[in-house]
């Protein structure tokens, strides 16, 4: 069995104020990790099996209260094999 | 330390997002060294074929697919960052409906215009073509044959086509859609200073103080240039933005100074602004006295409508309407002394208190201004006036060609300035800001083309709305369209466009990768390759030429436009379609095929198939025996050097991220017409050497009313525009499912006020109609697109809801473009 893995990270500028309340509801959805941020940016990574669910993150980030911009960085899309499941 | 590929992708993906936001990661996150051994990912940069912005992207091939992308970290413009459209680019090329081979319309094997699309071959599609171009030519000239093309074009498919029309048929119908998104800002430029394209570039946007956007809508349209006006507001405390647009949209998220305003009613702020500054002293006068002239504009211009039409014959100067006559500053200043705030304020309904914190952005010596501007400017029937006032109060205040000071026509196509602008493919122009009226222009083209004196027609041909109505009127017989789904993105559709392309006299060929509205109402389909199936050259916004080299293969027999183009010029001999007694005064060149004369000249087929880099496929060169990209771009980059337009050498644009023009001795240029950053510069501390005593012009224009307005029986203005998913009318973007899914189909967005006095509810089927036509969709109340009460936004990407069925073809006078953004309708109940 083999599955697809769709990667993609994510620049999201955000109001200086509001990045706390930011990074708290980013850190909440699933499939979704925070990396480093400043006071007006942060880095996520997003993973999923279709590009159809990495698109609904980017959605429901772009939704969160503050957030200004997403620019897409990178994306790679790979079929895993059982054993790196 | 071990990982797996799951942990070693996402590594990757964070190692360069950080990078390109400029944060540092810890240590041992960034030891992860991204070996391509572990992937055998093989990585080249292209240029993003969607908007004019010009991002580059690094695309990853694996066995001949496209597994992944990545912003640029290399490229100046987008600094590794894309759009969501970039995400999804290597999709655009996989839709499932591709076309595969050449389609005829036939019935028992023949041409029939009623008939059904049938598979031909491309030898059998070149056969009918030549046939009925042959025909056509013999009987009504080459006045009968026309081309529509567009921004999308790669440089040397632009130039190829322009090269096929003026000198191989002697016709000027040619005209890129870039007519329905550029034209009046190249009427702005032309007018003001004498030279196209933008001044300033990108890096303005690090620099400026205030930003204004000016009908453009840059957090849906040009999101990536949206994230550096961003991260400057937010990094530096001081600075600020204005949004003006006639509904409320996303980058108002971002404004800290909103304003609505009346659709037309832009030209009485700007104005405004323009008396402001001179009521309030503060014209600079060092920079006006010398670097400025002042010139009063023809008024009461018409509409470009048909001239049957009532407000066409109203207008007392339709016919000159780009005169204008010496003026003063004294006249200037009398001219906008009407134009106060309770004027300004009774026309476009902005509080004062706003008009007044606008015009002091602008006023105050020290404040760094750049103004953005894009279809709300362009699509407008005083487009050209448009431009005009905003380079007004620019110039007033000398804030302009400096870094941050910068009056900047935003692009709506990849390369609307590379290749619709530059090479000259509208019906008027030649390359390097030439036109076909200026006979001695027309001596510099025949001899760079080295074809005989008197092939070029002096008459400007027809652009893209008149091409509809001569389709229309069986004056144009003979048609093909190139890159563009002009049968959805042109006015007035039902009473225009379709009954010239179906109009039985005609015969319409369309080139396209994918089905479209226009495929439909065409008679012969072309498959063609796109983006990186092909070698290819934009050019951006910013003067920014970008190259990419031909990654992929074409499916099935799909070939490029280019290829189309230059295969399609064998079927002719000089002796056909030029002129019988040029030929007789130049007998060398007779029974020569326009291949010959126009590719095979001994420039553009100068470069050997050796001259190509390894490990590119190139379909073309391989078809015709020469580097056919190089030989093109170099007899056309011959046109511009040393004439303010230098293009760096071929080469040298497959190894940079993009070089911005002029190119002079493998320095590019960041602010022209400014003495020690433009090496054209000379004569004085700014030179608007367009002009040819070095100064640019402030125009005395006023506020005109627009061709419709809302009234007792329709009763609603309607905007129409793009969103940030789709591209233009959808043919790409609608084929990507995710794409498809975050909005599929139009919608009518609505004040919750003018539903309600409707008895409409949020996601009710309606009717939008107008006295040309009508379409259904849904009614929208929320969401990110907010119209004031009084105006419907309908989005156009959507083929099942064709909203220019409604749209009026009133067009700029000067210009000749669409006003896409006012017309008259109601909304009624499905």
């Amino acid at each position: 069995m083999s599955i697809e893995l769709h990667v993609c990270s994510l620049v999201v500028q955000v109001k200086p104020e509001k990045m706390p309340d930011v990074r708290q509801a980013i850190m909440v959805m699933k499939d979704t990790e925070l990396s480093v941020n400043n006071e007006i940016k942060l880095v996520v990574v997003i993973e999923g099996e279709r590009r159809k669910q990495v698109m609904e993150r980017v959605d429901e980030i772009n939704a969160i209260p503050g957030v200004i911009s997403t620019s897409v960085v990178y994306q790679q899309s790979e079929v895993l094999e059982e054993d790196e499941i | 330390m071990k990982m797996n590929r799951r942990e070693f992708i996402k590594a990757n993906a964070v190692i360069a997002a950080a990078g390109a936001a400029g944060l540092a990661l810890p240590t041992k996150a960034s030891n992860l060294i991204t070996s391509s051994e572990f992937t055998k990912l093989e990585w080249n940069k292209a240029p993003c074929r969607f908007c004019g912005t010009g991002c580059s992207v690094m695309v990853a091939r694996k066995e001949g697919r496209i597994v992944a992308t990545q912003g640029d970290p290399d490229c100046e413009v987008n600094r590794g960052l894309t759009c969501i459209k970039g995400y999804f680019l290597s999709k655009i090329m996989y839709g499932e409906d591709r076309l595969k081979t050449p389609m005829l319309r036939m019935t028992n094997g023949k041409f029939d215009k009623n008939g059904d699309f049938t598979p031909i071959s491309w030898d059998k599609a070149f056969d009918i073509m030549a046939e009925k171009w042959k025909a056509t030519i013999k009987k009504k000239g080459p006045t009968a044959i026309g081309m529509f093309g567009s921004g999308q074009w790669t440089v040397w498919e632009g130039y190829a086509a322009s090269k096929l029309m003026k000198a191989g048929f002697g016709s000027n119908n040619i005209d890129p859609n870039a007519r329905h998104c550029m034209a009046s800002a190249v009427g702005g430029f032309m007018r003001t200073f004498g030279i196209d394209e933008p001044m300033g570039c990108y890096n303005d946007m690090e620099e400026a103080d205030k930003f204004v956007l000016w009908g453009s809508n840059m957090a849906e349209m040009h999101p990536i240039l949206w994230t550096r006006v961003t991260d400057r507001r937010l990094s530096a405390p001081h600075v600020r933005v204005a949004v003006l647009s006639t509904y409320r949209h996303r980058s108002f998220d971002l404004a800290d100074l909103p304003i609505i305003f009346t659709p037309q009613a832009d030209l009485a702020v700007l104005n405004y602004i323009a008396n402001y500054i001179i009521q309030n002293n503060a014209v600079n006068w060092d920079f006006v006295k010398k670097h400025v002239n002042f010139r009063k504009g023809m008024t009461d211009i018409g509409y470009g409508l048909r001239p049957t039409h009532p407000l066409q014959q109203q207008a007392q100067n339709a016919d000159k309407a780009g005169a204008s006559s010496p003026s003063s500053f004294e006249e200037f200043k009398k001219f906008v002394a009407e134009y106060d705030i309770d004027k300004a304020h009774e026309i476009s309904a902005v509080p004062k208190h706003k008009l007044l914190e606008l015009a002091k952005w602008y006023a105050d010596p020290e404040t760094r201004i750049t103004s953005f501007w894009t279809m709300g400017a362009n699509q407008h029937t005083r487009g050209v006036w448009c431009n005009n006032l905003l380079y007004n109060i620019h110039l007033l205040t000398g804030k302009i060609a400096t870094p941050g000071c910068s009056p900047f026509s935003l692009t709506g196509q990849p390369s609307a300035c590379g290749t619709a602008r530059e090479v000259g493919t509208f019906s008027h122009r030649l390359p390097a800001d030439m036109v076909v009226a200026n006979p001695k222009h027309r001596a510099i083209t025949e001899k760079i083309w080295k074809i005989p004196s008197g092939i070029i027609p002096p008459k400007p041909g027809y652009h893209a709305v008149l091409q509809n109505r001569k389709l229309k009127d069986g004056e144009l017989n003979c048609y093909w369209v190139q890159v563009n789904n002009n049968m959805q993105a042109a006015p007035n559709m039902n009473e225009e466009g379709l009954p010239g392309y179906r109009n039985p006299e005609n015969f319409i060929v369309v080139s396209d990768p994918y089905p479209t509205v226009t495929t439909q109402a065409a008679d012969l389909v072309l498959p063609t390759a796109m983006w990186v199936e092909k070698e290819g050259a934009y050019g951006n916004a910013e003067r920014r030429t970008q190259f990419w080299y031909q990654m992929v293969q074409a499916p099935g027999e799909s070939k490029s436009d280019l290829w189309q183009l230059v295969e399609f010029s064998k079927r002719f001999i000089t002796d056909e379609v030029w002129p019988k007694e040029v030929l007789d005064a130049n007998p060398s060149y007779k029974g020569k095929t326009l291949f010959d004369v126009l590719y095979k000249n001994g420039q553009v087929d100068k470069f050997p198939l050796s001259d190509r880099a390894e490990g590119y496929d190139n379909q073309e060169s391989e078809a015709f025996g020469f580097y056919i990209q190089k030989g093109l771009f170099e007899e056309y980059a011959t046109f511009g050097r040393g004439h303010g337009h230098d293009l760096a050498p071929f080469d040298d644009y497959h190894e940079a991220h993009g070089l911005r023009w002029p190119v002079v001795d493998g320095k590019e240029t960041l602010w022209r017409f400014k003495k020690g950053s433009d090496p054209y510069a000379k004569r004085a501390e700014w030179d608007f050497y367009g002009k040819p005593d070095g100064k640019a012009i402030i125009f005395a224009l006023p506020y005109e009313p627009p061709a419709e307005s809302p009234d007792a029986d329709y009763d609603l203005w309607l905007c129409t525009g793009r969103v940030l998913e789709h591209w233009h009318s959808g043919s790409m973007t609608q084929r990507v499912p995710e794409l498809y899914k975050a909005f599929p189909n139009a919608v009518c967005y609505m004040h919750p006020v003018d539903a309600k006095k409707r008895g409409l509810r949020r996601g009710d089927e309606v009717i939008v109609q107008s006295r040309r036509g009508e379409t259904k969709t849904r009614v929208e109340t929320r969401g990110r697109n907010k119209p004031p009460e009084g105006l419907v936004y309908v989005p156009w990407f959507d083929a099942s809801q064709l909203i220019n069925k409604v749209t009026l073809d009133a067009t700029d006078p000067i210009s000749k473009q669409t006003d896409f953004k006012k017309c008259a309708v109601k909304v009624i109940k499905a």
